[in-house]
């Protein structure tokens, strides 16, 4: 809580300044009106997975609004930095992990949206959870992601194992699978989601208690004069469940390394039975394993007592300084009707199962849901507690419960210590000292803070290219100080890193592949701000027709691509989305895609990548001029 | 001008006025409407208000009043059988148990988990009744009311409090209102204005937000948004006016008085005020009927007086089109209107085909076929005139014209009037056949010429007649005057006295009947010379003497001597006059009687000029007062017995009235039968210097003439008989000539100093006195051809025959027949005896 009263003082300071200078610093500012007329929005998605299907249809739906899509991060500790260095909020912002707790040093800055038509379309109840005690509504719950236990249907088949109704059955179907040789349930316990999911799954009965609910409205109506702790009713039974959880479910030492890929991995092999995740991944993975993978809810003692853990997909929120302009907050207003609409929420779910919040809007369930129905039909959806700290102290306390360190009533104690008191770390080392700021804006020679930090990655890993599939920057790179937290933050998240080696010849085909327009008319850079971003290469487009552009010179170190040579290649970025049907539908060539392997070891997230870059070069490098875009005549 | 500009005042300003009137009535009726309308929507919904507070109420009382049923029953039959009575009673749409979790348990013995959040709290545990919205996913939203129980147990399942549910769309019910037609929106809204309880009519469908609507709708400022929100905050109540999409709304709200609820009802103005409008409607149609009936009237009035107007104008104008039309066909003039830019033929009147042979087309087509009208001869164009003249100018031509058909000559007066008719420059000709006026003219030309040719020969004849008649009368009077000197016998005097008075008669006669003809005839004029006044006093005094010799009459005179007696004056006929007046006064006064005779002057009309009064009073015979009114009428003589006694003409007060007017005086007359008469006289004269005046000629008529040589021309041989007779008995050498030519001959032939004077005739063969006289004076070889007298005696008596002499050269005119005495004084005078 030292954070937040040091977060909001620097948040008053930066305004005081701001306004005595009577001048901000603009980058990434709120949309301005575009060069032909049309209305600037800038939005900034909390994860690449809004790209997928979500901003192509935005931009089909407002053909005559200018966006700019930022890919933000999932706190709100993202949106915090970007205004304690000086940057306007952005005019809507989305952000995954939501407390009004977390959200409240924020609400100066965000509109109330408690007397918009919009708001009207949400069933009360939901939206109450999200009203401030002043009876302001600032954040918008998007569809609900179901995030529980996902079970193997056809391996519990195969194994003649019922799928359990109740928390015994469920430690009995882990048995039955170990004592086949499968895993019953297994789940990526590094991630700090994981650790919180299943410690408020196992006791979500004593969490919506009475005295639950009733400390959780306190908890997240909790200001820096009056800070929040664990009751001491509910909370001691949620780790004692918890101990006992880790015990039924078999953990081992070292799992609580395990990340997302190895798990389900396992799971998709059928190796695992039950792990946790989304109905979403539920649906994927049968889709394409071919077997029947369903949510199962965080079980009970009997099934009155299951409860299916959701949480929306994420919050969404206007800028304050958009009711400065009414053409634009006219135009937000229509957009947000559009996103919170059946369309809208579709388009945002792509295709996955999720729960709208909004009255009028039919998803249709999906099968991974099928046994999940009696619970979402009986009400038993419980809302993850999300604030931040409660992430970070839910992996610290889970972490050091499955390596034994605490018992339940230590990991009470330390919970509740750490909430009340907390301090992440991360934002608390300073890194380094950043000499030069360089602007995320985008021209026609790119991003310079995409430039700088392909560059940075490149120099720390000693590779002769980096390429990224778009610019990949979050944020531009400011003159300051940098701790931990702030270095992941520059750097869009859940980008693979690949590393291979690859002829010139193939190099360009890359490169073609990223940037040209296909025989099919997939178009995967319908934006300029998708351009790819590279080191050690430059290359030259035509933008043959507003929004499509094609390759044209290649150099590396300033001569000429050799097709023949062999170059060291580190690539970045998420080829999902670029593949996917609804993005771009422009899969990598086989081989290209078989020369190249994932960068250290499974899961190295790009976060931890840029982390470790900067960790050896201290400093974001100078940018380079690595595209230039020039206009077909 | 003027009037017009107060007719449009008057119409501007009641227009204005009922304008205003409208508006003002408008604005009332209103405000009225939105008072009365407001009330009424109030009334009704807080009646559906109290109608959704009922429904909380009894709901909570009936809730209450199953509490000890439910706590007490155990059979799950009874308690389904009970609560479903209840739901029959309550139209609600589920019961729940709640557990003190919020679990619920349905009697069916669904169980889930209702969301009531901070309610439950309230229920559980300050056993409070709460209402709470909720939702079930999929599922609409609900309305729970939940009041606390003991603690319960159904189907195992234990409880603390019993729910029921209603749909949101049943709450609507309780909101639901029957007036305006299903046209009546009704709300429950949070204070943010979020929509909780939706009963919206057609065309407020899907509202979420009420505060939103209202802000998009742009009807209403932020300001009124922002106090509408606090008064749902604060439960206050309240009504307005908004519009939404061109639509004006009402909105009446007010707190539903429990949760922070407030209850909103949204009806169309135009429903609301329907019969209100339909009111306003007739009353602004029946008085909009009214004034645009009276507006109309009064345009159909202004419409029919202008018709009339218009009317009378084309009556007018149709009459003077009528009447210049049969105008232009009888006339004889052709009237052209030619438009002065391009000399097009507006108007051309349609008798021109019968006056100048073109037809009317063909004038219309090309005006200068008029040009052809002229002969070719001709070269003044009329139409190559035209630019010279200038609006309000014209031109007048007589031009001889050709018809175009008949071939007849033609006189036209072409007259062109230009003329500015609204800015537009016009010709207008008139092509007036004057050929009738110029064949008068031609007779009339013809008939002066006759007219003067017979006066010429009236004049002639007179001088003929007076020629012819002195001729004999001198012989007769001279030959008599020749006996009478030869000391004949009684008998024989008595005889010649007798032809001397008769010859005197009628020379005396002759003479006034030559002069009034003369003087009808204008031959006579007022010939004014400088004279001395008082001596035509003097001059007539001296014949009045002669009237008198044998009367006796007294007379008495009293000639008053003139301040300045030198004036202008016609003094022979002032004496004429005079010597008239005083002739009839001693004719028609008796021996005894008495003549007064009196000559005064007075000032004239400037001191330029005198008035002369001459006053005649005589005691004689008078006359009546008819014949005095025509005393001077010609021939008039009173027919009295006076007629035979003294003879006269009858001309001779005309000849005296004739003489004053010529010379601008007045003469009248007072008259008394057997009384006497006066006669008085006035003239202006202007005066004159004293230099300027001739003295009277006072030749003595007793010179001695012995040894005058005389050449006589005289054609006629008894006249020269009678002056030779005559002038050789005064010792007188006469040498007669018998005719002009043989005068001058005669005097050609001798030397110088042969004759002292030549005594010449003037109608005479051979060669007249004045060829005669100017072939003497251009004697070159004579040297006294010059300067020798020459005398016209000559019956040619008239005053322009003495002018006539004496431009031929002579010097001096004797009349014939002569007077012997006049005579002696003429040849004395000249040859300076």
């Amino acid at each position: 809580m030292r954070k937040k009263r040091r977060f909001s003082l620097l948040l008053t300071v930066i305004m005081a300044v701001t306004m005595l200078a009577g001048c901000g610093n603009q980058n990434g500012s709120t949309g301005k009106t575009g060069e032909d007329g049309k209305i600037s929005i800038s939005m900034y998605m909390w994860d690449r997975s809004m790209f997928k299907e979500f901003t192509p249809w935005l931009e089909q739906k407002f053909p005559d609004i200018e966006f700019t899509f930022i890919q933000s991060y999932n706190t709100m500790e993202y949106y915090k930095d970007l205004l304690a260095r000086g940057e306007d909020m952005p005019d809507i912002i989305t952000c995954r992990r939501f407390s009004l707790n977390d959200a409240a040093p924020l609400a100066d800055y965000l509109m109330d949206l408690s007397q918009t038509e919009v708001a009207g379309t949400f069933y009360s109840s939901y939206l109450e959870v999200n009203r401030e005690d002043s009876g302001a509504i600032r954040w918008l719950p998007m569809c609900a992601e179901v995030d529980s236990i996902m079970a193997n249907k056809d391996l519990f088949d195969q194994y003649n194992i019922p799928l359990p109704t109740n928390y015994s059955e469920f430690v009995a179907a882990i048995d039955a699978f170990e004592a086949v040789g499968i895993k019953g349930f297994q789940t990526d316990w590094d991630y700090d989601y994981s650790c919180l999911e299943t410690i408020q799954g196992c006791a979500i009965p004593e969490l919506m208690s009475l005295e639950g609910t009733q400390w959780r409205m306190d908890y997240e109506s909790e200001t820096d004069d009056h800070q929040v702790g664990l009751d001491d009713t509910v909370w001691p039974m949620v780790f004692e469940k918890y101990a006992q959880f880790l015990k039924d479910v078999r953990f081992e030492p070292g799992d609580e390394e395990l990340r997302f890929t190895p798990v389900t991995e396992a799971f998709r092999n059928g190796q695992t039975a039950m792990i946790r995740n989304t109905a979403a991944l539920a649906d994927i993975i049968t889709k394409e394993d071919g077997f029947n993978s369903v949510i199962l809810p965080y079980f009970g003692e009997t099934s009155e007592d299951n409860w299916i853990l959701t949480y929306p997909m994420c919050q969404m929120a206007v800028s304050g300084k958009v009711e400065e302009d009414e053409a634009k907050k006219k135009a937000i207003m229509d957009i947000l009707l559009a996103v919170f609409s059946e369309e809208g929420q579709k388009a945002v779910a792509a295709g996955t199962s999720v729960l709208s919040y909004n009255k009028e809007v039919n998803i249709s369930s999906s099968p991974a849901l099928q046994y999940a129905q009696d619970y979402i039909d009986s009400n038993h959806l419980y809302m993850r507690l999300a604030s931040t700290e409660v992430f970070a102290v839910s992996q610290d306390v889970a972490h050091r419960m499955m390596t034994g360190e605490y018992d339940a009533r230590s990991a009470y104690e330390a919970f509740n210590a750490q909430i009340t008191n907390y301090v992440d770390p991360d934002a608390e080392e300073i890194l380094f000292t950043q000499k030069n700021d360089y602007s995320n804006d985008f021209g026609v020679h790119g991003s310079a803070a995409a430039s700088s930090m392909m560059n940075t990655l490149r120099a720390a890993f000693d590779d002769q290219i980096a390429i990224g599939y778009s610019p990949v920057a979050s944020t531009s790179i400011y003159a300051g100080t940098y701790t931990l937290q702030q270095a992941k933050w520059v750097l869009t998240a859940r980008n693979a890193i690949y590393r291979g080696e690859y002829t010139g010849e193939e190099v360009r085909r890359i490169m073609e592949w990223l940037v040209n327009v296909k025989e099919d008319g997939s178009n995967p850079i319908y934006h300029r701000n998708l351009m790819p971003v590279t080191s050690g290469l430059e290359y030259t487009v035509t933008e043959t027709e507003r929004g499509k552009f094609a390759l044209e010179d290649i150099t590396v170190d300033s001569k000429p691509l050799d097709d023949n040579a062999t170059y060291t290649v580190l690539l970045v970025g998420a080829d999902t989305f670029l593949e996917h049907e609804t993005f771009c539908n422009c899969p990598m060539p086989e081989d290209l895609k078989s020369k190249r392997e994932a960068y250290l070891v499974n899961d190295y997230s790009s976060q931890e990548c840029m982390q470790e870059a900067l960790t050896k070069t201290k400093q974001f490098l100078e940018p380079t001029e690595y595209v230039t875009i020039l206009s077909a005549k | 001008m003027k009037k017009r500009l107060i007719v449009l005042l008057m119409v501007v300003s009641l227009i204005v006025g009922v304008v205003s009137a409208g508006f003002t009535y408008f604005a009332f009726v209103s405000q009225t409407i939105y008072e009365e309308s407001t009330a009424h929507l109030v009334e009704i919904f807080h009646q559906a208000n109290q109608t959704l507070y009922n429904l909380v109420s009894v709901n909570w009382g009936r809730m209450r009043m199953w509490v000890p049923y439910l706590e007490d029953t155990e059979n799950e039959a009874d308690i389904i059988a009970y609560v479903e009575q209840a739901r029959e009673e309550s139209n609600f749409t589920d019961f729940y148990f709640i557990s003190r979790n919020g679990d619920y348990i349905t009697l069916e013995g669904k169980r889930g988990y209702l969301d009531l959040r901070k309610q439950l709290s309230s229920l559980i545990l300050e056993q409070q009744p709460v209402v709470a919205n909720s939702v079930v996913p999929d599922k609409p939203e609900i309305m729970v009311f939940a009041v606390p129980v003991n603690h319960g147990t159904y189907r195992d399942f234990d409880y603390e409090a019993i729910a029921i549910t209603y749909n949101n769309s049943d709450m609507v019910e309780a909101l639901k209102i029957s007036a305006f037609d299903g046209k009546a929106s009704t709300f429950a809204v949070l204070p943010d204005g979020r929509v909780v309880v939706d009963n919206g009519s057609e065309d407020m469908q899907n509202i979420y937000n009420f505060l939103a609507l209202l802000e998009d709708s742009g009807s209403i400022t932020d300001q009124e948004i922002e106090d509408l929100r606090h008064d749902f905050l604060s439960g206050n109540s309240g009504e307005m006016v908004f519009d939404v999409n061109g639509r004006d709304y009402y909105l009446v709200y007010e707190s539903a008085d429990f949760q922070d609820w407030t209850v909103l009802g949204v009806v169309p103005t135009d429903v609301v005020n329907a019969s209100m409008n339909k009111l306003q409607s007739i009353t602004i149609t029946v008085v909009s009927g009214i004034v645009i009936a009276l507006a109309v009237m009064l345009l159909l009035l202004v419409i029919q007086q202008n018709r009339q107007k218009l009317k009378r104008k084309d009556n007018e104008l149709l009459a003077r089109d009528e009447l210049f039309s049969k105008l232009s066909i009888n006339v004889d003039d052709v009237f052209l209107m030619v438009d002065a830019k391009n000399l097009h033929v507006e108007y051309v009147s349609p008798n021109i085909e019968k006056l100048i042979g073109f037809s009317e087309q063909q004038i219309l087509s090309d005006i200068y076929e008029i040009e052809h009208l002229i002969r070719p001869d001709e070269s003044m164009h009329i139409l190559d005139q035209l630019s010279e003249i200038l609006p309000g100018e014209q031109r007048e031509w007589d031009r001889e014209y050709i018809h175009q058909k008949t071939g007849k000559e033609l006189w036209f007066r072409v007259v062109v009037f230009c003329t500015d008719i609204q800015g537009e420059k016009k010709y207008i000709l008139d092509l007036s056949d004057r050929t009738k006026d110029k064949k008068i003219n031609q007779k009339l030309e013809d008939a002066v010429h006759t007219a003067e040719n017979a006066n010429q020969a009236k004049t002639i004849f007179l001088n003929n007649m007076s020629h012819d008649i002195r001729t004999p009368m001198n012989a007769i009077i001279g030959f008599t005057n020749i006996a009478m000197k030869h000391d004949p016998k009684p008998e024989v005097r008595g005889c010649l006295e007798k032809i001397g008075e008769s010859s005197e008669h009628l020379l005396t006669l002759i003479n006034d009947v030559l002069d009034i003809s003369r003087i009808e005839s204008g031959k006579i004029k007022f010939a004014p010379i400088p004279a001395d006044i008082s001596e035509v006093s003097n001059t007539v005094l001296s014949i009045m003497y002669g009237f008198l010799s044998n009367r006796s009459i007294s007379f008495h005179t009293n000639l008053e001597v003139p301040e300045t007696p030198y004036v202008l004056a016609d003094t022979v006929r002032i004496r004429e006059v005079l010597v008239n007046i005083l002739g009839n006064a001693v004719k028609f006064t008796e021996d005894g009687g008495s003549i007064d005779f009196e000559a005064s002057y007075h000032p004239g009309g400037d001191d330029r000029h005198i008035t002369v009064r001459y006053r005649v009073e005589d005691t004689g015979v008078g006359m009546t007062e008819d014949f005095i009114e025509h005393i001077f009428d010609e021939f008039s003589q009173e027919e009295n017995n006076a007629r035979t006694q003294y003879k006269g003409t009858g001309l001779g007060m005309a000849i005296t009235k004739r003489y004053v007017d010529l010379m601008g005086g007045t003469i009248s007359v007072k008259s008394r039968k057997g009384e006497g008469s006066t006669f008085t006289v006035e003239l202006p004269l202007e005066l004159t210097d004293e230099s300027n005046v001739q003295k009277q000629d006072y030749s003595n008529v007793n010179a001695d003439l012995m040894g005058v040589k005389i050449l006589l021309a005289e054609d006629n041989d008894l006249n020269a008989e009678i002056a030779m007779v005559q002038l050789e008995e005064l010792g007188i050498l006469v040498t007669r000539a018998s005719n002009g030519k043989d005068a001058v001959r005669i005097f050609a032939e001798n030397s110088p100093g042969t004759f002292d004077m030549i005594l010449m005739d003037i109608m005479m063969p051979e060669m007249n006195g004045y060829e005669a006289t100017e072939a003497i004076r251009s004697l070159h070889n004579c040297p006294d051809a010059r300067d020798i007298p020459v005398i016209a005696m000559t019956a040619n008596a008239f005053a322009e025959d003495v002018q006539a002499s004496l431009d031929a050269g002579m010097n001096g005119h004797i009349a014939k027949p002569i007077v012997i005495d006049e005579v002696i004084k003429t040849i004395a005078r000249n040859v300076n005896r």
